[in-house]
């Protein structure tokens, strides 16, 4: 069973969203809900450097955040994965959509 | 030692009455040179306490032969026969105990291994023939299932006898008179109330009671039924069916009730796993099929193989997709893809990006702009669910064939060459449903003979498993030792280095492709 655990944590007005382990169609869905709860948050960055797997499920809980981000005004950034999860974002030509920061 | 008066008559004053005729016996033997005096036996002291006298002796003859006196020892061994026979009890006792921890043990391995039988069997049907054949001899001579269905029907199922003549005995009764829910007695009260029922014996008048007719009472007193049992199926709080146990030789008791209920309980709950797995993987297969071409087309010249493994236990639809088909004369279309997540909602967006996809090549015949097609088809849909499709246009021609494929967000295509080079083909492409914009190019190969195109989903490249440190794995890790023809070896060895990578079973849906160029 795959496994991820969320940690959030703030420095001054950036709220960091910290993944580890696995974001896949069983643990999706606990991601959605912690995004969710940061909401009104003007600055949030999701850090996927914990990140050992990701399907597309995961990438879809990115999509639509980074989609609703947009929409509000809002500032959502993601801080790159490993390779074997960054590859994913690639593929899908999401490197250049998505905000990615060092 | 003891003591005695000196005359036989003496010593026997104090034995008890009990052990007179074993002592004289001894003293008997002895005389007659049969054997050794030795005996042991109990006195009555003047106090009336009993003790445990040990005799030995031998007896003294003169020359000729004929005795003369006896001479030996008494020793007092009350103590030591009181420890023997304590431990004989306890010896006893020990039996006891073994014996029914044996028996516990006996039902507790019979529990363990009917569960073990009956989780192996997803099949409804085969699951409730080994209930029935599980209770016989261990519990019941002859033991039989019967489901009531969501119409108040009874359904008898399966039957196991210890002896064939009586199991068609049976069977013809069953038929003939077929148990009915609105039975006062029997399956039909334990079946309404869902409590089981024991008959230690089985009396003529329950037996004229039970009867529907003379006929039926000469059915009944022929299968010589001297005891039985009849417990419900329940699960998930509903009593489904019920468990008919009769022996004709012995008389059941409250633990085998107990261990009939146990089987029973263990039983509903996987004739309930195995007829919800059946509904739902039934719908699941048709939904599945119908994402999925029915055959694979003959491609003149080419060689075409394909492989489907979803992930786990096959009643998840969605998620991967391929397809094969003529576009027109000479032209043909390769897709595959993965929509992303599962179940309904996946499923009819499979549907959608399959048909979007082969009704695109009408109007556009480039693999990018029905791309484009599906990706405004999903928008309009409304879905937020996205897909990664690989399409390419395959024409071949008298030296091999020329293969065009576009990619929108999904893994490049391998080209295996009959030398055993490799490449991808294809540029990287947007994932589809989500943007408006979005970009998708075409590239084109040229494929000679023995020149293998392969297409995939992520499964089979899915490392979750594997050393995070490690580099991702590629479809050309799978490739090393890949067999150069043809297509469907090239498929198997895909398929198999895909499975091999995720020992513990797949996590995710793996979809195969494979076009080769005729060597």
């Amino acid at each position: 069973m795959s496994d991820l655990s969320i940690r959030v944590q703030r420095t001054s007005d950036l709220l960091t969203i910290g993944l580890v382990g696995e974001l896949d169609i069983a643990t999706a869905r606990g991601l959605e809900q912690a995004i969710r709860e940061v909401e009104g948050e003007p600055r949030v960055c999701l850090d996927l450097s914990g990140l050992r797997f990701i399907d597309s499920t995961g990438l879809r809980v990115l999509l639509v955040a980074d989609a609703a981000a947009r929409a509000a005004g809002r500032e959502l950034t993601l801080k790159r994965g490993p390779e074997r999860v960054h590859r994913v974002f690639r593929l899908a030509r999401l490197e250049e959509r998505l905000s990615f920061v060092p | 030692m003891g003591s005695f008066g000196g005359t036989i008559d003496a010593f026997q004053a104090d034995i008890h009455p009990e052990d007179h005729p074993r002592v004289k016996d001894a003293i008997e033997r002895a005389l007659t040179g049969q054997e050794p005096y030795g005996v042991e036996y109990r006195i009555v002291r003047p106090d009336r306490s009993q003790r445990w006298i040990e005799a030995i002796g031998d007896v003294r003859r003169d020359a000729s032969g004929a005795p003369l006196r006896m001479q030996g020892v008494c020793m007092d061994v009350t103590d030591r026969r009181e420890a023997e026979e304590a431990r004989a009890r306890l010896f006893e006792g020990e039996q006891v105990a073994r014996a029914q921890a044996e028996d516990a043990r006996g039902r507790l391995a019979f529990l363990a291994e009917a569960s073990r039988i009956l989780s192996s069997s997803l099949s409804y049907e085969r699951t409730l023939a080994k209930v029935a054949d599980l209770a016989v001899p261990r519990i019941a001579d002859w033991c039989s299932v019967d489901m009531a269905d969501e119409t108040g029907g009874l359904h008898h199922v399966a039957l196991g006898h210890t002896d064939e003549d009586q199991r068609v005995l049976v069977e013809r009764m069953r038929e003939r008179y077929p148990p009915r829910l609105e039975e006062p007695e029997g399956i039909g009260h334990v079946l309404r109330t869902g409590e089981a029922l024991i008959f230690p014996s089985i009396p003529q008048e329950m037996i004229a009671r039970a009867a529907r007719d003379e006929e039926h009472r000469r059915m009944l007193e022929g299968l010589s039924i001297r005891s039985a049992m009849i417990v419900p199926l329940v699960a998930r709080g509903r009593t489904m069916g019920a468990m008919t146990f009769a022996a004709s030789e012995r008389s059941f008791d409250r633990s085998d009730l107990a261990l009939a209920q146990d089987l029973a309980d263990r039983a509903a709950i996987a004739i309930d796993n195995a007829r919800l797995y059946e509904e739902r993987s039934a719908i699941a297969r048709s939904l599945q099929r119908s994402l999925l071409p029915p055959a694979l087309p003959e491609i003149p010249g080419v060689e075409v193989a394909a492989r489907y493994e979803p992930a786990g236990e096959g009643f998840q639809v969605g998620g991967d997709f391929y397809d094969v088909f003529q576009r027109a004369k000479g032209e043909w279309a390769i897709v595959i893809g993965d929509v992303c997540g599962k179940g309904p909602e996946a499923a009819a967006v499979t549907g959608l990006a399959r048909h979007t996809l082969r009704a695109a090549w009408i109007g556009d015949h480039t693999p990018s702009g029905s791309l484009r097609l599906l990706n405004e088809a999903l928008l309009q849909d409304g879905t937020d669910r996205f897909c990664t499709v690989a399409k390419g246009r395959l024409v071949p021609d008298a030296g091999g064939a020329t293969l065009t494929v576009a990619c929108g967000g999904h893994h490049l295509p391998y080209v295996l060459r009959a030398d055993g080079a490799m490449e991808t083909v294809g540029e990287h492409g947007t994932l589809l449903g989500l943007f408006q914009d979005v970009s998708i190019t075409d590239r084109t190969v040229r494929l000679g003979p023995g020149d293998a195109v392969i297409f995939y989903t992520d499964g089979v490249i899915d490392d979750r498993d594997s050393d995070p440190a490690r580099a991702p794995r590629t479809l050309a890790d799978l490739l090393e030792g890949v067999p150069r023809g043809p297509a469907e070896a090239i498929a198997d060895h895909v398929e198999e280095r895909a499975r091999k990578a995720n020992p513990e079973g797949l996590h995710d849906d793996v979809a195969i492709v494979v076009v080769r160029v005729a060597a």
